[in-house]
C-alpha cells in the first residue's frame, strides 16, 4: 500500500490503490455475472468490481425486464446463427454468435435459478412470448444479482466510476483508474486480468422527447460507453460503430413495443388502419428483419400516410391486465399511458424510432474480440454490451459471455498468476481525472453535450433525419467534432456528481467521432435506419460484406475492413 | 416533473448513510438538504422507479411529465414479501389501480 497525493481544492486526498487477480469494470448485468462465475468457479481468487451507481440497481435492468429474449428450447446454436444471419445481412461474427447459442438455454435456467420468478406451463416448460423468448417476472432481477455478488465473496466499489486503463511496459492492460465520486478519492486497480462490461452509450444523439423530458430514452442514459472510450484511447480495436442500434419504440415514454405485438392480436398500421409490415412480407417472401420493421414505420411517415400505431383494441381485459403485468416488470412510468388509453374507444399505442445508440447487445458495434472474448489488448476482455461483432445477445448472451471470458482466464491462471504489478508506474494514474474540479471558468457538461447532439442529429443521420446522412454531412460532423473534442477539454466540474458528467462526456464526444468515422467508411446502405446513406442508397454484397474497424493510432482513428470469415484478415 | 418528493413523508433517512434513494439511484441524481431529499436535476431522471421501490416512507412518486400526458396521475411501489404492491393515483388522490406482483421466488 503506498500514497500518492492528488490536490482537491485545499483537500489532499490519498489514492486508493487496489491490487486484485481479476478486475471487472462495471456491474451491470455482464459484470455481475462474471464475478459471480469466476467466484464460484475458483473461490480463492480475488475478484473487484467497479461500479459507477450501485450494483442493486445499475445499467441496463435498473428498471428490471420482462422476457429472456434469447432462449433456443429446442432449437440448436446453428438454428440461432441463421436467424441473426438473416436479421442482420450477413454481416455477423458466426464464431461469437455460435458460442453464445451454445450457452443459452443454460443461462436462462441460471436465471430462475437465482431466484428471479419464470412462470411455466402445465407441462413445467416456460412461457414462450415468442419463437426465443420466454416471459420473466424480472422486476427484482439486478437487486438479485447484487445479492449473488455479495453472497459470492466479490469486493465491489460503488460510485467508483473508471476513466482510464493501465498498461505496463509490454502494452499490456494490468488495472484501471477512476476515482469515488462521493469522497473525490482518487482508485486505482491492478489486476492480472481486466473485463470490461461497461455496457453501450446512450446520449450520442438527442433522446426524442426534448427539454424536460430529454433523458425519457430507451437505452439506459447513464450508459455513457466509457469502457469503449478507454479502450480506444489505449489503441484497442473497435468494430462495427456505424451499425447503430435504432429500437422501434413507444412514442413519447420510449418502451419495448414487444411486449405488446409478440403472442397478442394487435396490428402494426398507420394512421389509414393499413397494416405496416404484411404486404411487404409477401412482397419480399420472408420476414421483415428488425431494421426493417423500423424502416417502414419510417417510410410511412416519409410518405404522408400518418403517425403508426399498435392497434390494441381487440385485446380483452385479461389480455390488457398481462400487458400492465408486463410492462411493470421492465418499464412501469408506461403503465400510466396504458391505463389511459384503457379508458378510449379506439386504444392504440404510437410508435416511432428511438435516437441512435451505440451497443453490442441488439446491435454489434464494441470490442473487435476474438471467439475467447480477448479484446487485441493483451490482458483485456471484453464482454456484454460492449463486445462487439455478436448482435441480438440480450441479457442471456451477457451470461454467456462473462462466463466464456472467465473460463479463458482460468485457463491461463498459470500463467497470469505471475503478472508483474508494479505499483510505481501507477501512482498518479488517476490525478489527470481530477483536473475538471480546478478548471474555474471551462465548458459546463451540459452544454457540450448540446453541442455534440446537434452535430449528431443533424450532421450525422439523427431520428430527425429519419437516420439518413451522406459524405458531405459526415465530413461537417467529422469537423465540428474534432473542433468539439478540443473544447471538450478544459469542462468545469463543482463537485463528484459532475465531475463524472464531464468525463462521460468526454468519451461520448470520443465515440462520436469514432462513429463517425465508420459511418463515412461504409458507402452502402446495408441496415436501413441503422445506416443509411443517401449517396449510396444500395446494399453492396461485392464490397461490403465486410467488418468495418478501427483503432487510435497517434490521435488519428484509422479505418480498416476486415474479411467476414476466420481469420478474418484486413481487406486492402 | 417526473419524480415528487412528498417532503411531509420524507424523513430524510437521518441513521442512514446514505439514504436508500441516494443509493440506488443508478443516475447519482439523489442528495439530502435539510433532513429531506433533493432530487439534483429532474430532466436527467430515466423513470426507472428505482427510488420509488427503495424509500421506505412511500415518500417518492412517479407521474408522466406534462409534455407528454396532462392526467398528472401518480404511481407509487412498494416491496415487501417477494411481492411488489403498485397504486397509481389520481390528482385527487383517488385510487386509480392497484396491483400485486410477485418480484422474487419464495414465499409470498
Amino acid at each position: 500500500m503506498f500514497c500518492c497525493l492528488v490536490k482537491d481544492g485545499d483537500v489532499l486526498k490519498k489514492t486508493k490503490y487496489i491490487k486484485t487477480d481479476i478486475l471487472i469494470i462495471g456491474g451491470g448485468t455482464a459484470g455481475c455475472m462474471a464475478a459471480v462465475f469466476a467466484r464460484q468457479k475458483v473461490p480463492s481468487l480475488d475478484v473487484v468490481i467497479l461500479e459507477k451507481a450501485h450494483i442493486k440497481r445499475s445499467g441496463c435492468l435498473a428498471k428490471g425486464v420482462n422476457a429472456v429474449n434469447a432462449f433456443l428450447g429446442e432449437d440448436a446454436p446453428e438454428d440461432y446463427l441463421a436467424y441473426v444471419q438473416q436479421d442482420n445481412f450477413g454481416v455477423v461474427r458466426s464464431d461469437l454468435v455460435l458460442s453464445i447459442g451454445e450457452r443459452l438455454n443454460r443461462m436462462t435456467r441460471l436465471v430462475e435459478e437465482m431466484g428471479v420468478p419464470m412462470p411455466k406451463t402445465d407441462k413445467g416448460e416456460y412461457v414462450k412470448r415468442s419463437k426465443r423468448s420466454v416471459i420473466m417476472d424480472g422486476e427484482s432481477i439486478k437487486p438479485i444479482l447484487a445479492e449473488q455478488v455479495t453472497a459470492c465473496g466479490a469486493k465491489v466499489y460503488n460510485r467508483t466510476p473508471v476513466y482510464r486503463l493501465l498498461k505496463n511496459g509490454k502494452g499490456r492492460v494490468v488495472g484501471a483508474a477512476g476515482f469515488n465520486l462521493r469522497t473525490l478519492e482518487p482508485v486505482v486497480v491492478q489486476a492480472k486480468a481486466v473485463i470490461v462490461c461497461t455496457g453501450g452509450a446512450s446520449g450520442i444523439y438527442h433522446a426524442s422527447n426534448v427539454g424536460l423530458e430529454r433523458t425519457k430514452t430507451w437505452y439506459c442514459p447513464y450508459n455513457a460507453g466509457s469502457g469503449l472510450a478507454m479502450g480506444i484511447r489505449a489503441g484497442a480495436e473497435m468494430t462495427s460503430f456505424e451499425m447503430r442500434f435504432v429500437a422501434l419504440r413507444t412514442k413519447d415514454i420510449v418502451a419495448p413495443t414487444g411486449t405488446i405485438v409478440l403472442g397478442h392480436d394487435v396490428r402494426q398500421c398507420n394512421s389509414k388502419g393499413e397494416a405496416l409490415f404484411q404486404d411487404r412480407e409477401i412482397e419480399l417472401g420472408r420476414k421483415l428483419t428488425t431494421s426493417e420493421r423500423l424502416f417502414y414505420t419510417v417510410r410511412e411517415q416519409k410518405q404522408g400516410k400518418g403517425a403508426c400505431f399498435i392497434d390494441i383494441s381487440r385485446l380483452n381485459s385479461t389480455e390488457y391486465d398481462q400487458l400492465i403485468s408486463a410492462y411493470l416488470n421492465m418499464s412501469p412510468s408506461f403503465v400510466l399511458e396504458l391505463l389511459e388509453q384503457k379508458n378510449k374507444e379506439q386504444p392504440a399505442i404510437e410508435i416511432c424510432g428511438s435516437e441512435p445508440y451505440i451497443n453490442g447487445g441488439h446491435g454489434m458495434a464494441g470490442f473487435w474480440i476474438d471467439e475467447r472474448r480477448r479484446t487485441t489488448l493483451a490482458g483485456l476482455y471484453a464482454v456484454g454490451d460492449t463486445a462487439g461483432g455478436a448482435p441480438k445477445k440480450y441479457l442471456s448472451g451477457c451470461f454467456a459471455e462473462a462466463e466464456i471470458a472467465i473460463d479463458d482466464i482460468l485457463s491461463e491462471w498459470d500463467r497470469l498468476r505471475d503478472t508483474a504489478v508494479c505499483e510505481d508506474t501507477f501512482a498518479a494514474a488517476a490525478d489527470p481525472l481530477f483536473a475538471p474540479l480546478k478548471q474555474k471558468c471551462g465548458n459546463l457538461f451540459h452544454e457540450v453535450e448540446d453541442r455534440l447532439h446537434k452535430i449528431m442529429e443533424e450532421h450525422a443521420g439523427g431520428s430527425t433525419q429519419n437516420y439518413e446522412t451522406d459524405q458531405d454531412h459526415l465530413m461537417l460532423a467529422s469537423d465540428c467534432l474534432e473542433g468539439l473534442a478540443k473544447k471538450a477539454q478544459n469542462m468545469t466540474a463543482a463537485d463528484g456528481h459532475e465531475l463524472m458528467r464531464v468525463h462521460d462526456t468526454i468519451d461520448r464526444v470520443l465515440l462520436a467521432r469514432v462513429l463517425v468515422a465508420h459511418l463515412a467508411m461504409r458507402r452502402e446502405t446495408r441496415w436501413p435506419c441503422y445506416q443509411t446513406r443517401l449517396d449510396y442508397p444500395q446494399r453492396d454484397d461485392k464490397a461490403f460484406r465486410v467488418f468495418i474497424n478501427s483503432r487510435l493510432d497517434n490521435e488519428r482513428i484509422k479505418m480498416f475492413a476486415r474479411a467476414l470469415k476466420y481469420p478474418y484478415a484486413i481487406v486492402a | 416533473m417526473s419524480v415528487y418528493i412528498d417532503t411531509d413523508l420524507c424523513t430524510g433517512c437521518p441513521d442512514h448513510g446514505e439514504s436508500p434513494c441516494e443509493e440506488v439511484c443508478p443516475g447519482d441524481l439523489f442528495f439530502r438538504k435539510d433532513g429531506k431529499a433533493v432530487l439534483r436535476e429532474d430532466p436527467d431522471c430515466w423513470d426507472c422507479l428505482a427510488c420509488v421501490k427503495a424509500c421506505p416512507h412511500q415518500a417518492l412518486t412517479v407521474s408522466l411529465p406534462f409534455q407528454i400526458s396532462e392526467s398528472r396521475q401518480r404511481m407509487f411501489a412498494s416491496i415487501k414479501d417477494n411481492l411488489i404492491h403498485w397504486k397509481v393515483v389520481d390528482v385527487s388522490g383517488h385510487t386509480v389501480a392497484e396491483y400485486f406482483q410477485k418480484n422474487r421466488a419464495g414465499k409470498e
